[in-house]
This record gives C-alpha cells, sequence and structure tokens, in this order.
C-alpha cells in the first residue's frame, strides 16, 4: 500500500472513530431516563407501615416427646415441669477370660455401678452462676431395664443393624423386662468427675443369667429431683459406663458402656391449654394471626385493593418485619439467671419445596436475627429476650411475612411458631466477643473444647447450654400485637 | 443434542438487537441476517447465480445453485438512542445465521439454516447517587429457527422453480431487572432495617410454536436471462413463551414463581422481488416483504408501571439493492474478482409507529482460488418512533460473513 493512501485511509479512520464517540456516548441519566419512559424504575423505594392491635386466631403449644439422642448432652432430672429420663443402649459379649465372669455369676456379693460423668466445663463455667455447683440431694431412683440374652456373639451384629431413629421410636413404648426403685444421694462438689450409681440387685441377677452376648437397655429416672444432672453421653470422652464387680470389695470389674444413649422428656405440665414453652425442651408455640387487618391495613396504605389480583407484586417483598408483644417475665422461672432468646419459625412454602412428594407441605424457616437496631440494643438490649428488663418481646419474621403476603390470595392466617432457646449473656451488646481476660486461663468451649486464653485475651462470651427454664406466654398470645413492616414498594403513576 | 444445545446457548449469548421492542419479540434479523444480503440494502432474493446459497424468504432460489455453500454470518451494531434531548448507547456482537447449501443437480437442491429471527439483548448498568438510582437491566432472548429448505426445477419450464422450506422453532428468553433501594422516604429511626437489598425482578421462559412442529415457506422463483423474480409466501403462526416469573433477593431466596405461557400470533407473510441485469455483471435488484399484524404482542412481563402490551402495525420492507459481480476467473486481478455491493431500505417494524431506513455499502473478497469469500457489509441508518416508551435510534453496523464454495458431487 502506498503511503499516501495509508495516510488517507488513517485520517478517516481516525475523523470515523471520533465522529462515533461524538454519536455514540450516554448521558449520565440516559439509562434511567429510557427506563423511566419504559415505566421501569432505577430503584425501589422502601415504606415502613406499622399494624396495630392484632389478636391471635389461635394458639397451641405443640409438645414433641420423642426420644433424641443424648449421645452428647445425657440429661437426667426434672426441673420447671420437664422431667429427661436416660436410656442407655448397652451390646457386650462374655469376656474371653471366663474366669471373671464365673466368679460373678456364682458370687453373692456381686455388684454394678452406673458411672455417669459430669459435664464439668459447664459446672466450672465462669459464666454459671455458683448456685449450679455444689450441691446435694436425697433422690429416689426409677430403675427399669430389658435384658437381651444370647449364645450366640452374631446377636451383637443384629443389634448393631438397629438404627438410631428406629431406636427411638421404640422407646415410645418402654416395655422393661425388669425394674427397681432405689434411693441415691446425688452429690457434687467442684472438682468431682463422675457419680456410680448403684444399681438394684435384680439387675444384678439379670446380668448373672449372661450366655454369650446380651443387649441390656438400661433405664434411668429421678422423679423427685430438684433440678437436671448434665453428664457426658456416649459419644465423648467421659461416655458413661457400668462396672460389674465380681465382689464389691473389688478393684476388677468388667466395664461395658453404652453405644448409644437417649434423652427421654415429658412435660410434667397439667395445665393443658396454657402457652408455657421450656428451656431444652422440644417444645413450641404455634400462633396464627387472621389475614384481614393486615391486608386491609396494606390496602388503606397503598390506597387500593391488596393482594392485586395479577401474582406478581413487587409489594410482597417484604424487607424486614418484626411483631412486638406483651411480654410478662413473673409468669416463668430459669435456672442460670440470664435473659432466654426466643427463637421464631415461620411456616414458609413459598419455596416450592417438595416433602414427601407433596408440592404443598408447610414448611418451618427459622428466622434470622441477623440484624438489629444498635442503638435500641445498647440502650435496652436484645427485643428478642425474656428474662430481661421490660415487658415487650419482639421477634422478626422477615421470612414468614414474606411468604405471607406472597401467598396471602388464598386466604391463609400468618402463622409462626416459637420456642425457648439458649441463653444470652450480653443483652446490650451486638457482638458476642468483648470479654477481656484478667489473668491466663483455661476456658471451655460449648461443646467441651478446652482453650488456653492468656491474660487481656478477648474471648466469646457464650452459654452453648440449655437452661431448663419454662415461661408462659399466655400475657403474649391473650394481648394485641403490633406488626412493624418494611416494604419494597412499588412505584406510584410518574 | 445436548451438544446443540449447548452451542445454541452460546450463541444466544452473542445476541444484538436494538432496544426498540425489546419487551415483545426484540429485533427481527431481516432476510436471514446474510452479510451479502445485508450489504445489497437485503435486496437480492431474486438474485441466482452458481452459488447464492440459502434464502429463507425464497427457498426456491437454491434449485438454480450449482455449488455447496457454506456461510457464517457475524454483525456487529453500534446504536445510538435518542429522546427530548436524553441520548443512550450500546453496542452489541451476534451470530444471526450460518446456512449450508447442496445443490444435487436434476435432484433439486436442498439447504439447512440456523437463523437467529428475533433477538433481544442488552445489559447495562447505573448507579447514580446524585438521583438516587441503581440499576442493573439485563435482556438476553433470541428466538431460533431451523430451516431445512428444499428446491427444484420444474421438469419442462426450467426456468422456473420451486422451493419450500419448514421453520422448527426454539430458543430462550430472559429479563432481569435488578434494582437497589431507596430508602430516603424512610424515618431515621426506620433506617436500620431497610437493608439495602438488592432486588430482581426476573424473569426467563423458552420459545416453540404453538401445536405445530413448525412453520413453513413456498416460493417460485423465475430465472430469465435479464430478470429474475420470485414470489413467496410464509404461514403464519403462533409462538409460544412459556414464562416463569419472580421476584428474588438472591437465587436462592425468592418470592414463589408464576408461570404463564404468552401467545404471540406472527401473520402471514408475503414476499416478492426481482433482480434486473443490466450489463454483463451489473445487477439492480428490488424486494419487498408484507406481513399484517393483526393483535398486539404480549411484553415479557408487565411488573412496575410497564405496559403491558407493545403495539403492532403492518410490517414491510421495501428494498433496493445493486450488485456488480467480480469475476469468477481466478487469474483476473483482486480487484476485478470483488463482488461490489450497495443497498437501501425502507422498513417499517412490527412496533407501531416505529419505522427505518437505512442504506449499507459492502464486497466478497475472494480468498485465494478456492471459493472462501469474506463478505463485509458496512450498514447506518435511523429507527424513528413515535411513541411514548420507545426511542429514535440512529445505528452503524459492520456485518462479516465467511462463505465457502465447492463443488462437491458435480461433475464436469
Amino acid at each position: 500500500m502506498k503511503k499516501k493512501n495509508f495516510w488517507l485511509l488513517s485520517f478517516f479512520a481516525a475523523i470515523t472513530l471520533f465522529l462515533s464517540a461524538c454519536i455514540f456516548e450516554s448521558d449520565s441519566d440516559g439509562l434511567e431516563t429510557w427506563l423511566s419512559d419504559r415505566g421501569m424504575p432505577s430503584n425501589y423505594p422502601v415504606q415502613v407501615l406499622s399494624i396495630e392491635n392484632l389478636k391471635t386466631s389461635s394458639a397451641r403449644v405443640v409438645f414433641d416427646s420423642s426420644a433424641r439422642s443424648g449421645n452428647v448432652d445425657a440429661i437426667v432430672g426434672r426441673r420447671a415441669n420437664l422431667k429427661h429420663d436416660l436410656v442407655l443402649d448397652f451390646a457386650f459379649e462374655e469376656p474371653e477370660d471366663t474366669s471373671f465372669m464365673n466368679e460373678f455369676k456364682a458370687s453373692d456379693s456381686a455388684a454394678a455401678l452406673l458411672f455417669l460423668y459430669w459435664q464439668q466445663e459447664f459446672y466450672k463455667s465462669k459464666w454459671i452462676p455458683s448456685k449450679t455447683a455444689p450441691f446435694s440431694e436425697e433422690l429416689d431412683v426409677a430403675v427399669s431395664w430389658k435384658f437381651d440374652n444370647s449364645s450366640r456373639s452374631k446377636f451383637i451384629d443384629s443389634i448393631a443393624d438397629i438404627s438410631d431413629s428406629a431406636w427411638y421410636e421404640d422407646l415410645a413404648n418402654w416395655k422393661p423386662s425388669g425394674s427397681a426403685d432405689t434411693v441415691f444421694k446425688m452429690k457434687m462438689k467442684l472438682g468431682d468427675t463422675a457419680v456410680h450409681i448403684p444399681m438394684p440387685s435384680a439387675l444384678i441377677d439379670d446380668l448373672k443369667k449372661l450366655k454369650k452376648a446380651a443387649r441390656l437397655q438400661l433405664r434411668i429416672s429421678f422423679p423427685t429431683a430438684s433440678r437436671e444432672y448434665r453428664f457426658w453421653g456416649s459419644a465423648t470422652d467421659s461416655h458413661p459406663y457400668l462396672a460389674i464387680y465380681a465382689n464389691v470389695k473389688s478393684k476388677v470389674y468388667f466395664p461395658p458402656y453404652p453405644f448409644r444413649v437417649a434423652k427421654l422428656v415429658k412435660s410434667e405440665e397439667e395445665c393443658s391449654d396454657c402457652f408455657v414453652l421450656h428451656g431444652g425442651g422440644y417444645d413450641s408455640l404455634v400462633v396464627e394471626i387472621p389475614p384481614e387487618p393486615i391486608l386491609d391495613a396494606l390496602s388503606e396504605f397503598y390506597g387500593d385493593e391488596f393482594p392485586y389480583e395479577e401474582k406478581n407484586d413487587v409489594r410482597q417483598m417484604v424487607i424486614h418485619a418484626q411483631l412486638t408483644m406483651a411480654r410478662d417475665d413473673s409468669r416463668g422461672e430459669n435456672e442460670l439467671g440470664w435473659p432466654i432468646q426466643v427463637v421464631a419459625n415461620s411456616y414458609v412454602d413459598s419455596a416450592e419445596m417438595t416433602y414427601e412428594d407433596s408440592v404443598d407441605a408447610r414448611l418451618r424457616q427459622k428466622e434470622a436475627y441477623a440484624i438489629f437496631d444498635t442503638s435500641l440494643v445498647e440502650k435496652s438490649g436484645h427485643q428478642n429476650l425474656v428474662f430481661h428488663a421490660g415487658d415487650s418481646l419482639t421477634l422478626q419474621l422477615t421470612y414468614g411475612l414474606r411468604d405471607f403476603l406472597n401467598r396471602a390470595q388464598d386466604g391463609r392466617s400468618m402463622k409462626f411458631s416459637m420456642c425457648l432457646g439458649l441463653p444470652y449473656m450480653q443483652e446490650k451488646k451486638i457482638i458476642n466477643g468483648d470479654y477481656r481476660t484478667t489473668v491466663e486461663d483455661t476456658l471451655y468451649t460449648a461443646d467441651g473444647e478446652p482453650f488456653y486464653v492468656a491474660k487481656n485475651d478477648t474471648v466469646s462470651r457464650y452459654v452453648g447450654y440449655f437452661d431448663y427454664s419454662r415461661y408462659d406466654f399466655s400475657t403474649t398470645v391473650e394481648n394485641p400485637m403490633t406488626l412493624k413492616l418494611w416494604l419494597a414498594s412499588k412505584r406510584g403513576d410518574e | 443434542m445436548k451438544k446443540f444445545l449447548l452451542a445454541l446457548s452460546v450463541f444466544s449469548g452473542y445476541a444484538f438487537s436494538s432496544m426498540i421492542g425489546i419487551d415483545a419479540l426484540g429485533e427481527e434479523q431481516v432476510m436471514g441476517g446474510t452479510t451479502s444480503a445485508a450489504a445489497r440494502g437485503f435486496a437480492g432474493n431474486a438474485k441466482t447465480g452458481d452459488a447464492e446459497g440459502l434464502s429463507v424468504v425464497n427457498p426456491a432460489r437454491l434449485a438454480f445453485d450449482a455449488k455447496v455453500v457454506f456461510n457464517l454470518n457475524f454483525a456487529m451494531e453500534m446504536e445510538d438512542a435518542r429522546k427530548n434531548g436524553h441520548h443512550y448507547s450500546v453496542s452489541n456482537l451476534s451470530m444471526p445465521s450460518f446456512n449450508l447449501s447442496f445443490p444435487m443437480g436434476l435432484f433439486g437442491a436442498m439447504g439447512l439454516s440456523l437463523w437467529q429471527h428475533y433477538s433481544s439483548s442488552f445489559n447495562e448498568e447505573s448507579e447514580n447517587k446524585s438521583i438516587g438510582s441503581n440499576v442493573k437491566l439485563e435482556y438476553q432472548g433470541s428466538v431460533y429457527e431451523i430451516v431445512p429448505a428444499y428446491a427444484v426445477r420444474l421438469p419442462f419450464l426450467r426456468s422456473f422453480s420451486l422451493g419450500a422450506s419448514a421453520h422448527v422453532v426454539m430458543g430462550n428468553t430472559s429479563r432481569n431487572l435488578t434494582l437497589g433501594a431507596d430508602a430516603s422516604s424512610v424515618a431515621k429511626e426506620d433506617t436500620w432495617a431497610t437493608r439495602n437489598y438488592l432486588v430482581s425482578d426476573y424473569v426467563d421462559g423458552t420459545w416453540e410454536i404453538k401445536d405445530h412442529p413448525a412453520y413453513y415457506t413456498g416460493a417460485l422463483q423465475y430465472r430469465g436471462k435479464m430478470v429474475s423474480y420470485f414470489f413467496s409466501y410464509t404461514t403464519g403462526y403462533t409462538l409460544e413463551n412459556e414464562l416463569e416469573y419472580t421476584f428474588r433477593f438472591s437465587e436462592l431466596d425468592t418470592l414463589a414463581a408464576s408461570r404463564s405461557v404468552r401467545e404471540i400470533d406472527v401473520p402471514a407473510m408475503l414476499a416478492t422481488g426481482i433482480n434486473y441485469r443490466l450489463a454483463k455483471r451489473h445487477n439492480i435488484m428490488m424486494d419487498l416483504t408484507w406481513r399484517v399484524w393483526d393483535e398486539d404482542i404480549e411484553n415479557i412481563a408487565g411488573s412496575w408501571n410497564m405496559p403491558e402490551v407493545t403495539e403492532t402495525q403492518t410490517d414491510f420492507m421495501v428494498s433496493l439493492g445493486y450488485q456488480f459481480d467480480g469475476s469468477p476467473l481466478f487469474y483476473e486481478s483482486f480487484w476485478n474478482r470483488i463482488n461490489y455491493r450497495a443497498g437501501a431500505w425502507y422498513r417499517n417494524w412490527y412496533v407501531k409507529d416505529v419505522f427505518e431506513v437505512g442504506g449499507s455499502l459492502g464486497g466478497g473478497f475472494p480468498l485465494g482460488r478456492k471459493g472462501t469469500t469474506i463478505d463485509i457489509a458496512l450498514q447506518g441508518g435511523k429507527r424513528f418512533a413515535d411513541t411514548k416508551s420507545e426511542w429514535e435510534e440512529t445505528f452503524i453496523g459492520l456485518r462479516i460473513g465467511l462463505t465457502g464454495i465447492a463443488s462437491w458431487g458435480q461433475t464436469r
């Protein structure tokens, strides 16, 4: 290409680029104006609506008495009208050295002691009030058991095939092969590691019938206890075991230990229509609020019918929702003295997840408590607590309200549930990490792991243990509630 | 099939379109979107030759081809939309079609095209604190057609040919409008819960034809010594767009989706064209397409204050073109072997009160001796809009086509 042509082409290319740059340039608000002309917004306005005097249409307590795993937390005792029994599942073979068992079977002074190890990390915790330990209590002990004996070693394998869930289900119909009531003095002082409870002679007689292999399901109950006793379960290093002695004065024993432990929980509340929840119990209070007051308030707020006939309406996008209720702490009792969080769950089916082949399953979604009014928290504490200053309880129900408004056309009620969660140690702090140690020390995590801290370290103040408490929510459900909504609002005609 | 669908999804990422009609069908890639036709102002569907290739408007032309033609097209376009002193520019890249034609002598000719008939493509965002905007808007839609065609010359009237093609429709479409919060009207003590979520108004769906596997085109072509012309008729059909529409905070946190089907009645189309050979290698040509839209088109989703429908009008296009055929002799000079093309068009869009005028220049540049050609078309024009929601657009575009010509199956 000739040099002259090259410069000519370059000149035209430069002119073309310059003109293109001039023509194809956007205004700073060009996109927004184009969107506006097409009826599209360039942001969504947030509006706040408060709906007062909401009354419940129904409220009921659901208590789940299914057996639960005690493999870590082996809780037994009775407190705040809640009773925990333990069932320990042993499977063991006769020792290879048969002389011990022969001696045991022939002995008139044979004994069996159930060793249970204290959750020392709880009793020694810096955050736990001193009134929880030491203690001493005369206890009635109800022991019952099922003893299955076999002359075949493979019997053990057949037990291993029984799943935990099947076992828990089976425990609901507990029919023991033997039982006995005894008395035991439960004592604990700081530094004690374990307690050993003598087993009744009827059980020892059954153990003497051991052939080759056996399964022992041992249920322990303290029907008159005044507190819940916290022991470690079978999946921990400090697992329980049954020490079988041929001679009660001997130091030689055969130690079967349970391969799993279950907790059986029972509510001893006498009032069937009360609204009592228990800390550490598997119960929840299910509350329904009729839809009309909420939808009427929204219709009035927007000035037209709500929800729209059309299925998709951005006004269903609830950014944040909270429900404020009355509270009366005098109608409750707790052990540890800390405020307790109330955990909210909503019934959510917008996700259209399937459950047992049903697309209409009502799913529960745990509500997040991840955002809060920090100035209010610093002044008055978190608002989702009971056993603290004030007379109101505020739960965040964003998922639930979002789902409710999304599906309100089908006439459903606004439904949620609440239960008592873990104690909360710093009710006026927005984070859990501002305890400064004054000395070097060994602390323990919620699952019992020790860790060393130096002087002036900052550590989290966190209680990973339930407070076995009770709280009567009658005041809450019988008084009007206030719902506050932060809504992504549709832009009006502009 | 999986590979094909994957390829299709990749192609659909390269969709260009005007901002006009973006909620309806998007922009129509007229005349199959081939670069050679675009360089002639989209005229020349009546022009016959040894290797003109497949025309989706006039499948009968294929019968006069003597060589196998493979043709792949790319398009780039810059648009500047204006209204009342405001303007906004976008640029796009797309692959509107690829075509394959295979003459079989006395047995006629077969062809296959993958054509991006309608496309909507837009991906822009803006955060402007002075006016409180925080918005991202994405459209991605393509109505693809796989077009098998067959044409044959009549046994005794060898100057005439008949052709037919079926248009199998597929594709997908989506719109995602993501918005930030405007908490300016929230009382100070309540601002802690406004959260600054990004909320997406999201709709997506797939395209197919209702009740039929395809729609069809039938054509008659005449090839004379000086004059060639064609007539074609394309059946009407109903496009079905199955949509799932939801508002979402994230892909896992959404409101319940509503499902709907929008049906778009695309009317039958008449097309005709003529090519006149002025002198040995000079051709002038004119094409006309005509389609009467009876019903408005339901928009992809009508939340916020968006209109529910896009109003339609009679959609027609008149195009005029010129082509100087390059010499087929490989030993001629390079400049003599180039096909020189020019054209202009007037087009009434299917969107009410929108029309377009444009012009183009281009050429077909031979590469080596073996029949490979690079087609280039430079286009420019303006789309006029006299509606509330559409803006006028000035556009310039560059199209590049790669054409391979071979004599497979042909005997001397």
